[in-house]
């Protein structure tokens, strides 16, 4: 699916598609690597007060290497 | 006692891991692969990606979303890929050319590297009926 809508993007005047994929999806990222993308940035997604209500949660997104790189490797969710 | 802990923790912090990808483009092939036996087909709806992936995580048919009777000069430009055979959907993939109204507003800044503009897509999640998934369909 993504070849056939990069090669449609590529015709339809599109330079570049930016994708999010998160570490504990092996398979598209690993097509991902094939179709030639490249990894610019790493980043964690925290959510705090996780077991209340969504209204009530705080929701961050953390572009520390050191601080991604801590809580990967202390296991995601 | 550490798995309580661990368990009484999740309760107030979640977090995951994830990496930023940039295709290019350049090696996109002008004569792409096919999904054996699906048509390809795409939409351009006036919505945000945010409102694409709702509909597509709850499973319902984008093909149903009107486009909407003129163009609006602000209206967010979302592009959702279909792959359909025998009238059911194979496969959804959404991406968007307005980055307000998505998750990349938030991180935009942490690949400064990077240019973008008019021409970069934002992509949005794939989803894969589940009989057709572990078969190269995202690729």
């Amino acid at each position: 699916m993504h070849s056939m809508i990069y090669a449609w993007a590529r015709t339809n005047g599109f330079a570049r598609v930016v994708l999010l994929e998160g570490e504990d999806q092996p398979g598209p990222r690993k097509s991902q690597d094939k179709l030639g993308s490249a990894v610019v940035a790493e980043t964690c997604h925290i959510t705090l007060f996780s077991g209340l209500r969504s209204r009530y949660r705080i929701q961050l997104w953390v572009n520390n290497p050191h601080l991604v790189h801590l809580l990967a490797s202390n296991g995601a969710e | 006692m550490l798995e309580q802990a661990t368990k009484l923790c999740s309760q107030f912090v979640i977090w995951k891991h994830y990496y930023v990808y940039v295709n290019s483009l350049s090696e996109a092939d002008s004569t792409p692969a096919s999904i054996a036996g699906a048509s390809f087909t795409f939409r351009k709806l006036p919505i945000t990606l945010a409102e694409y992936e709702s509909v597509a995580r709850a499973g319902g048919d984008l093909r149903e979303i009107p486009v909407g009777a003129a163009p609006m000069p602000n209206a967010p430009r979302t592009f959702v890929f279909l792959a359909v055979s025998d009238d059911a959907v194979v496969n959804v993939t959404g991406m968007t050319a307005t980055r307000s109204g998505s998750v990349y507003s938030h991180i935009r800044r942490f690949w400064p590297s990077v240019s973008d503009d008019d021409t970069t897509l934002f992509a949005g999640c794939s989803e894969t009926a589940p009989m057709h998934r572990r078969k190269g369909v995202y690729s």
